[in-house]
C-alpha cells in the first residue's frame, strides 16, 4: 500500500487544523453558513436528513487492517456504532456532530486517511478494480495508476472549481470491475503493438438524470502521457463545460454536445501545449510509487489444495459460498474472497464496528493485513491461502458476514435514499429488503444464477440503478413513493443502459414486479443462460408482460 | 394549510421544531401548529433570527395539521425526517435478524 511520506504528513495534519480552526470560527458566530458551507463540504461534511453526514475517502478502496480499526473506533466513538460503504468505495458516518468533526479528521490522519475531494466540484476519489494486484491476468496493477492520479488531483489548483464533479475509474483487467464506463474519464490498461503498457482513454460516461456510455477518446494514451493527457482532458472541460445549468454541467454533456470527434481535436490541440511540458511522468517516479504496490511475498503452494476441495466436499455450504464469494487469485494455491455487505434483511453496504473489527482481524491473520472495498459496496480480503478459506469463511459467519451472495440477486446495490438522504424522493433500502425477503431461500438465489439489482432513491442515481440487469428509480408521485424499472442494463465491460418496462409501481407492488420479472426469465430461460442472457436473445416483451398482468 | 417551523440544530445537526414558547425542541410532538398567516410570519422572524444567531441551519416552514389531537407532518420526507430511518441499523439491525 501507499504509505504517507513527511509531506503528506504535514500536509493532511495542516488541513486538519485548518478545518478546526473553521469549525471553531463557525461555531464562535464569525462564519455563517454561507461561508462555512463550502469549507465543511471541501472535508467531506454533508447535512443530511437527519444528522451531519461524514464522507471518508477509501483511495481506490484500499484499506490496511489498521484502518479498517481506526473507522471501526470512528463509528463507535463519535457515531452509532456503524458506517456505510459506498458505490464510491468510501465510507461514511451518518450521525456526527460538527463540533466533533475535526477530531474524526485527526484520528484520520494519524491512520494516513481523510476527507478532502469526497463533495464538491472536484476530482473525487479515484476508484479501481477491488481485485487490483490480486487477480490473474492483469495488464498492470491499477493502483498505481490511481495513486499518480490522486497526488495529481489532489488540490489541484486549476480543477478545485471545476464546473461539476469529476470521477474517474481504472482498470486493469479486461473484465471490468471498476465500472469504467460510467465515469466521466474511465482508464483500461492497454498493451500496444510493442508491448509497451498504457491506457485506453474513454470520456463522457456517467449516470444520474442524464445516463451515458462512455466514448472512447484515445485508443492509447503511454504511461509518460497519462497526467498531460488527463490534464489535457480537465483543462478542456474546465473551459467549455457548461456552469449555466447545474444539469447540463457533467462532462458527458459536453461530449454529447460537442461529439466525441470535435473533444478530441479540442483536447488534442490542448494536449500539444502540454505533452512535453512538467507533466511528463518520469519512470523513476513511477518505479517510485510502483514499489509501495510491490506483490507481497507469496508462499509457493502446491495445488490443488487438498484441504480446500475436502472442506468444499464436505461442507455445502462452504462450497456454495467459494461458488460466488471466492475469486481466482494470480497466485497458485491462493484466492480472492469477497466479503458479502448484503445479508438477507440487512442495510446494503453497513458494517457495524464490531463487524469492522472482525474484518481487520481477519485480514491480519488470513489476508497480509489488505482490505479493499468493492464498488458494489461489499469487502474484499484479496490475499487469502485456500488453505485457510475454511477457517476464514467460518469466523465470517459467526461475524454475520459470511452470506453466500456474491453477484446473485440478493447483492444488491441500494443508496441511502429517503431513509437518510436529503435529496432523495423515495427509500431505497426497504425495497431491497423486501426483495431480498422474497428471495431469502440462497439455493434459489443461486439458480437465478447473476442477477445485479440495483436501487435508486432518486433520479441522481447513486445505486446505479440504470445499469442494474434490474433497476429501481423511486420517483415521487404527489407524495406517494413509486418505482419505475428498467431492464437490462449491465455495469461490466459491456456496460449498458437499461430500458424501461413500463409504468411505474407502488412501493407495495415493487418486490412483487420483480418476483414476476424472475418468474419470466425462469419460464424462458435455456440452459444456463443468466437473465441478462435470456433478456438479450427474447427481449421485453415477455417481462413486461410478466409484470403488467392483469390478476 | 398548517405549517410547523422546522431546522437542523447547528452543534450537531438534530432536527428542531419550533415550539410555541419560540425554543427549539427535538420533539416533532412539541411544535408549535402555526394556523395563521400572522403566526406563520412570526415564526419566519423567529427562524431568520436563529440563522443569524448561528443556532441553527436551514430553517424553513413544513406543512402540518392536527390529527387525533397532535401534530401530524403531512409530507412522507418529514415524517422520516422527524422519526428517524424507517429501518432497522447498525446493531439493532444485526440482533433483528438473528432473532
Amino acid at each position: 500500500m501507499y504509505q504517507y511520506d513527511q509531506y503528506d504528513h504535514a500536509f493532511v495534519a495542516n488541513r486538519v487544523e485548518q478545518y478546526r480552526g473553521q469549525v471553531s470560527r463557525r461555531l464562535a458566530g464569525d462564519l455563517s453558513e454561507d461561508q462555512f458551507k463550502p469549507l465543511r463540504l471541501m472535508n467531506g461534511l454533508y447535512l443530511q436528513l437527519h444528522a451531519y453526514m461524514l464522507r471518508v475517502a477509501v483511495p481506490y478502496g484500499t484499506l490496511s487492517s489498521g484502518q479498517m480499526r481506526k473507522l471501526a473506533e470512528i463509528s463507535r466513538k463519535y457515531d452509532r456504532g456503524y458506517g456505510h460503504f459506498t458505490t464510491r468505495q468510501n465510507i461514511q458516518f451518518n450521525w456526527i456532530k460538527l463540533e466533533q468533526s475535526p477530531d474524526i479528521l485527526a484520528e484520520l490522519a494519524s491512520v494516513e486517511m481523510h476527507a478532502i475531494q469526497t463533495s464538491g466540484n472536484t476530482i473525487r476519489n479515484t476508484t479501481s478494480d477491488p481485485f487490483a494486484g490480486a487477480v490473474a491476468g492483469e495488464i498492470d496493477d491499477p493502483r498505481v495508476w490511481c495513486e499518480i492520479i490522486r497526488q495529481w488531483s489532489t488540490l489541484h489548483p486549476e480543477f478545485s472549481f471545476l464546473p461539476r464533479k469529476f470521477k474517474i475509474a481504472v482498470t486493469g483487467s479486461e473484465d471490468d470491475r471498476a465500472a469504467i464506463k460510467v465515469h466521466d474519464i474511465g482508464l483500461a490498461l492497454r498493451r500496444n503493438e510493442a508491448g509497451e503498457i498504457g491506457f485506453e482513454v474513454l470520456v463522457g460516461g456517467g449516470l444520474g438524470r442524464t445516463p451515458m456510455i462512455g466514448k472512447t477518446i484515445r485508443e492509447f494514451v503511454s504511461q509518460r502521457d497519462l497526467l498531460s493527457y488527463l490534464e489535457a482532458i480537465l483543462r478542456t472541460y474546465n473551459l467549455i463545460g457548461r456552469r449555466d445549468n447545474k444539469y447540463k454541467a457533467r462532462i458527458k454533456i459536453m461530449v454529447h454536445e460537442l461529439g466525441i470527434d470535435e473533444v478530441r481535436r479540442q483536447v488534442d490541440a490542448e494536449w500539444e501545449h502540454l505533452r512535453n511540458g512538467a507533466l511528463v511522468l518520469p519512470d523513476e517516479e513511477v518505479a517510485r510509487i510502483r514499489a509501495f504496490f510491490a506483490a507481497p511475498a507469496f508462499e509457493t503452494i502446491e495445488t490443488p489444495v487438498r484441504s480446500y476441495e475436502v472442506a468444499r466436499f464436505e461442507d455445502q455450504a462452504f462450497a456454495r459460498w467459494t461458488r460466488t464469494n471466492v475469486a481466482a487469485h494470480r497466485q497458485p494455491g491462493y484466492g480472492i474472497a469477497v466479503i458479502s455487505l448484503k445479508p438477507i434483511g440487512g442495510v446494503p453496504g453497513d458494517a457495524t464496528a464490531e463487524q469492522m473489527e472482525k474484518v481487520a482481524e481477519l485480514a491480519e491473520r488470513y489476508s497480509l493485513g489488505e482490505i479493499r472495498v468493492t464498488h458494489t459496496q461489499n469487502l474484499v480480503l484479496p490475499h487469502v491461502r485456500l488453505s485457510d478459506m475454511h477457517s476464514l469463511w467460518q469466523a465470517l459467519e459467526e461475524a454475520g458476514l459470511g452470506t453466500a451472495n456474491i453477484g446473485l440477486i440478493s447483492d444488491i446495490i441500494a443508496c441511502p435514499g429517503l431513509d437518510y438522504c436529503a435529496l432523495a424522493n423515495t427509500r431505497s433500502i426497504p425495497v431491497a429488503q423486501r426483495i431480498q425477503h422474497r428471495v431469502d431461500n440462497i439455493d434459489r438465489q443461486h439458480d437465478l444464477r447473476d442477477l445485479s439489482v440495483k436501487i435508486s432513491g432518486c433520479i441522481n442515481a447513486c445505486g446505479h440503478h440504470h445499469i442494474g440487469n434490474i433497476g429501481i428509480l423511486g420517483v415521487d408521485r404527489r407524495g406517494e413513493e413509486y418505482y419505475q424499472i428498467t431492464i437490462g442494463g449491465r455495469a461490466d465491460e459491456n456496460a449498458r443502459l437499461g430500458d424501461v418496462i413500463g409504468p411505474a409501481v407502488s412501493y407495495d407492488n415493487v418486490s412483487t414486479a420483480v418476483e414476476r420479472l424472475l418468474d419470466a426469465y425462469v419460464q424462458e430461460r435455456k440452459d444456463d443462460e443468466t437473465f441478462i442472457d435470456t433478456y438479450d436473445r427474447v427481449g421485453l416483451k415477455p417481462f413486461k408482460e410478466a409484470v403488467y398482468v392483469t390478476d | 394549510m398548517a405549517k410547523v417551523f422546522t431546522a437542523n440544530r447547528l452543534v450537531d445537526g438534530a432536527v428542531v421544531y419550533l415550539d410555541p414558547q419560540g425554543v427549539w425542541t427535538t420533539d416533532v410532538l412539541s411544535a408549535h401548529l402555526l394556523e395563521s398567516d400572522e403566526a406563520i410570519e412570526k415564526a419566519e422572524a423567529a427562524g431568520r433570527d436563529a440563522v443569524a444567531r448561528h443556532h441553527v441551519v436551514d430553517a424553513y416552514p413544513i406543512d402540518a395539521e392536527l390529527r387525533d389531537g397532535s401534530v401530524y407532518l403531512t409530507r412522507f420526507r418529514e415524517r422520516i425526517r422527524a422519526q428517524g430511518p424507517t429501518i432497522l441499523f447498525g446493531t439493532a439491525g444485526l440482533k433483528k435478524k438473528a432473532a
